[in-house]
């Protein structure tokens, strides 16, 4: 539990830095522009990137916090056993499109690894990098969800030990 | 292939009930298609993560944190003071200051579900204590919330645009004037109700007390004039006005109101990081969705069989008009928006409708769907936040789509309402 906790942290942190970044470039291009008179190069695309990257770690922390848009009218009403029918099949189909996600997205990394970004000094394969990775982080908070339905499925927990 | 796409889409749309997170199946509907046709896969991640390599959508996670600074800033409690004492000495004097209120934060926040959680919690709360009933507050609450995405800066206006390739300023300038009609008519439908159902009056303050919340609430005021004032003047990008609103609200936030410190930026920070990525998934799979169903010549056929059908605006507006009002009661707006914008806007263009008039009839169709049960986001949360359960919510808010759907016919039935001010202000 320490190490998720730990997880958790780095992703909030990383998250956070890469909105400021992409808030940054975006005030400092206007200010570049505007108020000194020497529009940057590099600013709008740094910015592109930086959104592909905090998507990718806002969907993160939306997995885990469980605050991914789903539709529940069914479900309000259902007992503690259909609720855990719902949530197993919701865990699966996450985990199904985290699989889908680290499958192709670790060749696509690959894949772009030499092709360089217009106007940055790193490879389109570093934008790509975020797709695997939280591919996995999202697959693991799907795999707990998995283990927390079928938890739900068993009846009357049996004494502890 | 429009046949695999036609069953793909239909078993997506039933397995939503099932309860699974939407973006996971709309990817999953898209890797099937992918699969069955044998397109390669690679696809997947390419389409997925360039739907976020798009500096106009940018100005979307920029306006969540403006949102989120300015519910945080003590703002709101300012605004509905302020609306109070404008519109509070009528009958039902509250429910008119929700409306008025929700159209001053409207100004600066772009999203119905913000204004209802945010502002809505504020004026649920004070209302329920000045003695109206859960069930009136919520309603309001939920029905006013609605002019937020309409009146600028709007997320769904901004999805919209970059999904339909159309000017986003245009758009937002688009919305003026039907949210103000929206308020209009919401306020004289509450007026009817308040004389029917006897709702509580006060008098008038006096207009020192006005003075004073206004000045409580100036600079909360001066949010849109910042904003606008540099959008139309042309100085900035939607994207770009963004950024120096955010740095206007933060500065509010930290200096003037004095309501969060500088320790608390890093959790808003993280917040609006997790409320855009819950957006972005959405937009990102339906990105995928969404090429695959242009593969697919879903569009094309479509496009060709409503030609036989009609090839008047008018009559197509209509169509579209029941389409989304159903498809608004059953899916959650921000999907069904990306999923219908590849099908309905081409024909939409052919015919000569107005691109903006066609994306502002689009999202107001949405936004009601959002107060209509079964499916409701806005419903939902003010149903949450009023503590009342949500089959009562739904027949409290009932009487008040009446005004917002006349209003959306007057957008359809005459497009200068929507036209005019990006005609005169931007001269396309």
């Amino acid at each position: 539990m320490v190490a998720t906790r730990w997880v958790d942290r780095a992703v909030d942190a990383l998250a956070a830095a890469a909105f400021v970044g992409m808030f940054g470039c975006v005030f400092g291009q206007v200010i570049f522009r505007y108020f000194l008179g020497s529009p940057l190069v590099w600013s709008d695309e740094l910015a592109r990137y930086l959104f592909v990257w905090a998507s990718f770690l806002g969907w993160i922390i939306a997995a885990r916090r469980r605050s991914h848009l789903s539709i529940d009218m069914a479900t309000t009403r259902m007992g503690p056993r259909g609720k855990a029918v719902i949530r197993l099949i919701g865990a699966l189909a996450a985990l199904a499109f985290a699989a889908i996600l680290v499958f192709y997205g670790w060749r696509i990394m690959q894949r772009n690894l030499d092709v360089e970004t217009t106007t940055l000094f790193f490879s389109m394969g570093v934008v790509y990098a975020i797709v695997p990775f939280a591919a996995i982080a999202v697959g693991l908070y799907a795999l707990a969800d998995l283990r927390a339905a079928f938890r739900a499925f068993a009846p009357a927990p049996e004494a502890p030990a | 292939m429009i046949e695999l796409m036609l069953w793909i889409l239909a078993a997506w749309f039933l397995a939503l009930f099932a309860g699974p997170t939407i973006y996971a199946a709309m990817g999953l509907a898209g890797f099937a298609f992918l699969v069955i046709s044998g397109i390669p896969g690679i696809v997947i991640p390419q389409k997925i993560a360039m739907a976020a390599n798009s500096f106009p959508l940018l100005a979307a996670p920029l306006f969540i944190l403006m949102g989120n600074l300015m519910n945080s800033s003590g703002i709101s409690v300012r605004i509905f003071e302020f609306a109070k004492s404008i519109v509070g000495w009528m009958r039902g004097g509250l429910c008119q200051a929700n409306i008025v209120g929700s159209v001053i934060f409207a100004g600066m926040s772009g999203s119905a579900v913000a204004d209802a959680a945010g502002l809505g919690t504020v004026e649920i709360e004070m209302m329920k204590k000045e003695g109206y009933d859960a069930e009136t507050a919520g309603a309001i609450t939920a029905a006013s919330a609605t002019i937020g995405p309409i009146i600028p800066p709007s997320l769904p206006m901004i999805v919209y645009g970059v999904a339909a390739e159309t000017s986003i300023g245009a758009l937002f300038l688009a919305g003026v004037i039907p949210g103000l009609l929206m308020a209009v008519a919401l306020m004289m439908m509450v007026r009817y109700l308040a004389i029917r159902q006897n709702m509580p009056r006060h008098p008038f303050e006096g207009m020192g007390a006005l003075w004073r919340s206004f000045k409580g609430a100036f600079w909360a005021l001066m949010a849109p004039v910042v904003l606008f004032g540099g959008l139309f003047s042309g100085i900035f990008t939607p994207t770009e006005a963004a950024a120096v609103a955010v740095v206007y609200a933060l500065a509010l936030g930290l200096f003037v109101y004095r309501e969060f410190r500088f320790a608390d930026v890093p959790r808003i920070i993280v917040d609006t990081v997790e409320t855009s990525g819950v957006v972005m998934a959405l937009v990102m799979t339906a990105s995928l969705l969404g090429y695959c169903i242009s593969v697919s010549r879903l569009p094309q056929e479509f496009g060709g069989t409503l030609t036989h059908l009609t090839t008047n605006p008018i009559v197509y507006l209509l169509i579209v008009n029941v389409l989304l009002l159903v498809v608004g009661c059953f899916m959650e707006a921000l999907a069904a928006m990306l999923v219908l914008i590849p099908i309905l806007v081409p024909p939409a263009i052919a015919m000569g409708i107005d691109p903006v008039q066609f994306g502002l009839v689009f999202v107001l169709n949405l936004m009601l769907g959002t107060i209509t049960p079964p499916v409701g986001v806005v419903l939902y949360v003010t149903a949450k936040v009023a503590g009342v359960p949500i089959e009562r919510m739904s027949r409290a808010v009932a009487p008040y789509l009446i005004p917002l759907f006349a209003v959306l016919m007057l957008c359809t039935f005459w497009p200068p309402l929507t036209t005019f001010l990006p005609k005169l202000l931007l001269g396309r």
